[in-house]
This record gives structure tokens, sequence and C-alpha cells, in this order.
């Protein structure tokens, strides 16, 4: 306790830059929580590795558990210049990742609500494009499905390849309309997946939305 | 010099007097009742003044109170969410849900949550729970030097001076009656010792029980199962009522109190070794169980401490050993000192030396009725049908996993459950062929 009142929240010293990196209004209070469940994560290390998730046991149950926790560590999500993987984030990158499933707030113009969207559906589409080429290709989109589908040994792989398939088809046809028998559809680039998603709501299915706290006179 | 001596000799005869004595005939002078009525009164205002402090912070924002969590949790099924993005047979919807919910899980998890301290909603003057709070005022910052130093220097003193007290008259007075042959009159004042003792240790705690259903007390020749908080849940149940113990041999000073009381109650301690083979272990359990003139055992299933927030998976060991069972719900009051041991972050020393500072240990003890496996159930069913009954009892959620998971990842057998299960939906919603 260097300071000299008590209690303020020991969260690290960059993070006044990182709430204007978050440019809309997350309230100290969130980034103390993120904070406290930043170091429970790290083990009170100062940059977390892909091992860290281990310990989550609810996220063992996810199916594309791989890809979000690569999601974290994707550079591309990190903002950086640079490509391919991180080998561990520290806070700072942490909120970066989390700042993508911000709920919508209130007082937000077209614009910001555009690229907010825009921002979601990026990072969407990297969870899909593996090898970082900026086209989601008929194998990446089968071994999404595969994934969501792993574990179970009621269904073949053919099922599995018949949904991407299907999928994929769909996907072209909006995208580029009706094809020839020559034509090979290369891959589903952003701005096509852009196109997709066109008219659907998705900023409500991507968020996670911090409850309020308060200090109410809880006791009797 | 001798008003040092003479003040040792006051301290000795007022601890003696006001609270050794009274414990062992079983009274109450009524100290620690007016004690904890200057707390509540102290932390009610306190909690108003941080209130008021809030309210100048942040005028308005729309504020609800929580239960059990920092983040809000969309209900709906699976089921349901993939069936309002189903268009057609398009498959990025499903990435949605489980992005979501990997989301979620990564900022707060139902599980890990319950192996750290329970989170308060308003600060009750203790450095240790200052988390979310700030500065507010000048008076609320006397108040709380005033409680530290009531804390360390009056009642840390105090509380050990009594455990000390505690557990030496506990292993002189049980080593004494184990010497006596086995008759009534050793098992009678057996229970003497053990009751003093413990009730000795509850007030070096500062301990305020209340028992609820006193009607369904344990009786002898069954087996009396409860929610594992801390190791002090044991002091708390044995003090009101004698019960033999199970558990491992340990070493130092818990292993010559573990030898002293041996020989004065039948408590069951296993080396070791012997724990690793369940099969023993059931037998010697069931060869106490089955004698009625025994003291019931005390067992608690979950196997590791949990924060008192939840109850997890009952290990299905002690519902195998037949009898009946008299289930205990432990819930205690974070308000006033928390009780839960995080063992990978204290050691017990750490947790006995904040227990000791903390204002108060109070919670509420409520006796079940006793309950027996059903002729159709096995016993995991019946480890869950108990486990229900305590959650609901003591206000806790009910979690299936297992309190292993504090140390070890989740076994595969519940992954595959989770993918079969959406597979399934898949198929059934016609979105192969």
């Amino acid at each position: 306790w260097g300071q000299a009142q008590m209690g303020v929240p020991r969260v690290p010293r960059g993070s006044a830059s990182v709430t204007s990196l978050l440019s809309l209004a997350v309230t100290s209070e969130q980034i103390e929580h993120l904070h406290r469940r930043f170091k429970q994560l790290s083990q009170d290390q100062l940059t977390i590795r892909k091992e860290n998730f281990d310990s989550i046991p609810d996220l063992e149950f996810n199916p594309i558990r791989g890809k979000i926790v690569h999601a974290f560590f994707d550079k591309r999500n990190l903002r950086q210049e640079s490509d391919g993987l991180a080998e561990e984030i520290n806070f700072e990158d942490f909120l970066t990742i989390m700042s993508y499933f911000r709920p919508i707030e209130m007082n937000m113009d077209e614009e910001q609500l555009d690229r907010f969207r825009k921002e979601k559906l990026k990072f969407l589409f990297h969870m899909y494009d593996s090898d970082h080429d900026g086209k989601i290709t008929l194998q990446e989109y089968r071994n999404v499905v595969e994934e969501l589908l792993s574990g179970n040994p009621h269904l073949e792989k053919e099922s599995a390849r018949s949904i991407a398939d299907g999928a994929m088809m769909e996907a072209a046809s909006i995208c580029v309309g009706q094809m020839g028998p020559d034509q090979v559809y290369e891959g589903i680039t952003f701005e096509d997946f852009l196109k997709m998603w066109q008219g659907i709501d998705i900023e409500t299915k991507m968020h996670v939305r911090f409850l309020n706290v308060d200090t109410i006179a809880h006791c009797y | 010099m001798e008003v040092v001596w003479a003040v040792g000799q006051l301290w000795v005869a007022v601890v003696l007097g006001l609270i050794v004595l009274p414990s062992a005939l079983g009274i109450s002078l009524g100290i620690s009742e007016a004690y904890m009525w200057v707390l509540v009164k102290t932390l009610e205002w306190a909690t108003i003044r941080l209130q008021k402090g809030a309210k100048k912070r942040q005028p308005q924002m729309p504020r609800t109170p929580t239960a059990n969590g920092i983040i809000e949790r969309d209900e709906t099924t699976m089921e349901k969410e993939i069936a309002l993005l189903h268009r057609a047979d398009f498959e990025f919807s499903h990435i949605f849900y489980f992005c979501r919910k990997g989301f979620e899980a990564i900022v707060e998890d139902e599980v890990t949550q319950r192996f750290s301290s329970e989170e308060l909603l308003s600060w009750n003057l203790l450095t240790r729970t200052n988390v979310n709070f700030h500065y507010i005022s000048l008076r609320l910052t006397v108040v709380w030097v005033i409680g530290v130093i009531v804390r360390y220097c009056f009642l840390l003193p105090l509380r050990f001076t009594l455990a000390a007290i505690g557990i030496t008259s506990m292993i002189v007075g049980t080593t004494v009656v184990g010497q006596l042959p086995n008759s009534s009159v050793k098992n009678y004042l057996s229970e003497v010792v053990h009751l003093t003792c413990s009730r000795i240790l509850v007030r070096a705690l500062s301990g305020t029980i209340h028992y609820h259903n006193k009607e369904n007390r344990p009786q002898k020749g069954g087996i009396c199962v409860a929610n594992h908080t801390s190791p002090i849940d044991a002091i708390i149940l044995t003090n009101d009522g004698c019960y033999a113990m199970v558990g491992q041999v340990h070493g130092g000073l818990m292993g010559i109190i573990q030898r002293a009381t041996v020989k004065a109650c039948p408590h069951v301690w296993f080396e070791r070794s012997e724990i690793k083979d369940r099969h023993l272990v059931t037998k010697r359990l069931r060869e106490h169980v089955a004698d009625k003139s025994k003291l019931p055992i005390l067992i608690f299933p979950e196997g590791t401490c949990i924060n008192n927030t939840s109850v997890m998976m009952f290990k299905k060991g002690s519902f195998e050993i037949g009898g009946t069972i008299y289930p205990v719900a432990i819930k205690y009051d974070p308000q006033f000192g928390d009780a839960f041991w995080n063992s990978s972050k204290y050691n017990i020393v750490s947790y006995l030396l904040r227990i000791m500072t903390s204002w108060a240990i109070v919670c509420n003890v409520w006796y079940l009725p006793p309950m027996v496996r059903k002729e159709n159930e096995d016993a995991v069913q019946f480890a869950n049908r108990v486990r229900s009954a305590i959650a609901r009892q003591g206000g806790l959620t009910e979690l299936p996993w297992d309190g292993g998971l504090k140390r070890a990842k989740v076994k595969d057998t519940f992954k595959e459950e989770q993918q079969k299960n959406y597979s399934k939906m898949l198929v059934r919603n016609g979105s192969i062929g």
C-alpha cells in the first residue's frame, strides 16, 4: 500500500492507455474484474500462455475451444502489424481481445455501430481463416465443422463433409450468384463474409455484458 | 516486574473465569452476544457511509444486485439459440453460440470461482476484503484503524491463549480418560472432555453458531455428512455433539492430538497407505457403523474445501457403507470473517492467523432429517439426493463438478457427453444430407 488512500485498485500502470484503447465507456470496475481474472488465469504472472486456458473446466466442454484460445494469440486480433501467432499475451492484449465482445452502448451513432459490427465479424472471420490468407476455403470450413462435431462417434466424417459442402455452396450462391460448371469458388473473402451477414443482427449475439455490482446495504 | 506479574495473573483469571469455566459447564455469559451486537451496528454504519460515498461518485448508473457472478449469463439453451439464428443449413450461426459461451467461461467460470473466497457486496472493514472499495471518508478510516488495533492487539492474543488452553486440555484430558478401562463412565467422561474443549476452541474463534432442528441430530451408529468449507467445520459440529472423526494420520501437533483422542474415543484414523485401499476403508467404516453403541462418524464427502457458495460432487464412497445418513448443512456468514481455506494460496498457519484476526465466525448449522438409500438407487444417485437436500437447506447452489478440479483437469468423459449432445441436435434439425 504505497498509496495514502486505502483500497485503490491495484491495476498495473499501463492501463490508463487501455481505457482509451477501448474507446467506449468501460468502467474501471470492469477492468478490475478482468484484471483479477487475468491474474487468476496467469497464476500471478505478467503474461498468459496457451496452457493457462487449460485450467477453465467450463471451457473444456466447448467444441471450438482450440479456435477460441487460438484467437487470443492471433496477431491479427491483437492489432499488431505482423502476422502469425504470439507466444504469450499480457493484460493489455487480453483486454484487446475482450473488447471484441463489448456490448453495444446506447449512445453509439451509425458509423460507430457499423465499425463495431465489422470488428466483431472480422474476429469471427479470423477464426475460420486459419492460414491467414484472407479467404475461407472449403477445407478451412470443413475443419471448423469437423471440430464442432468432433468427439461424437455416431457422426461420420462424411456427414461433417456434406454439411460443410452444403454451407459453402450456399455461401457461394449469396456471394457470387450463379456459377458456371467450370468456375471454382476460391473461398469466402471478408467482403463476401460481410455480405452474408447483412441484415442479420449479430451484435446482440456476440457480446458479454457485465453486471454492475453495487455496494448495497447487505447487513441486516 | 511485579506489575507485569499482577497483570499476567489478572489476565489468566479473567480468561479462566469468564470463558473457560462457563464453557466447561455449558453456559453462556452473554459477552459474545454483546460483542456481536456492537459489531453489527458498526458494520451497518460503515455500509451506509460507503453507500453515501458511492452515490457521490457515480450518480446515475443503472444498478442491479447480483447473486453469484459478474457477467450477465444468457440462459437461452443451445437448441433455442441455434434455432433462432438458423437459416437453411447455415452452420456459421453455431459458431456464435460457442464463441460466446467460450468467452463467458474465460471471463468467469462457475467452477474456479468456487475455489476462491466469496466476494462481499459490502465492505466489512477488513483489509483483506478491500478489493472493490475506495477511500470514502476520514471517519471510516478511523473506525477501520480502531478495528485493526482491536483485532490484532486485543482479540488475537486472547484467541491464541484460548486456543492453546483448548488444545492442551484436549490432549491432557483425553490422555487421562484414555487410561480408564472401557466402560460407560469412560464414554461419558470422554464426551465431557471433547465437548468442553470444542466449546473453548469455538470461543477461541469468537464463533457464534446457530443450530437448527436439533431434533434431527445424528444418532449413534449413523453417518453424519456435511459440506466442507474449512478445517474448523469439525469443531463447529463437535461443539454440539460428539462424533467419531474419520481422517488420515498426520504428523506434528495434529498427530499428537489424534493419538491422544483415539485412546478416549473410537475415532477412525487411517494411515496414508490404508487410505488408498478403498475396500479396506469401507470395511473399517462399516464395522464402526454396525456397532450401534459407537458414536456417529463424521464425513465430508466433497473431499476438499469449497468456498461455501456451492456444493460440489459428493464422492460415492461414503454412501456405499450403508446405515443411516444424517445430512448437515453448514453456511458461514461471510460478513464477519471468511472461513474458507484456500489451500493453494495459504498454508494452515496463515489460515489460522487470518481466522483469528477476523471479526468473528458466524454460521448456521441445519440438521436435516435422516436419509436411507432406497431400493432402486445406486450410491451415486443417493449421494446426489443427499447433496440436493443439503444445498437446498443451506441456500447453496449445486454444481455437478468434482471438487478435485481444484487441482486436476476435466475428465474426457464429461467432454464427450457435451459434444454428443450437440451432434445429436444437429442431426435432429435435419442438417445432414
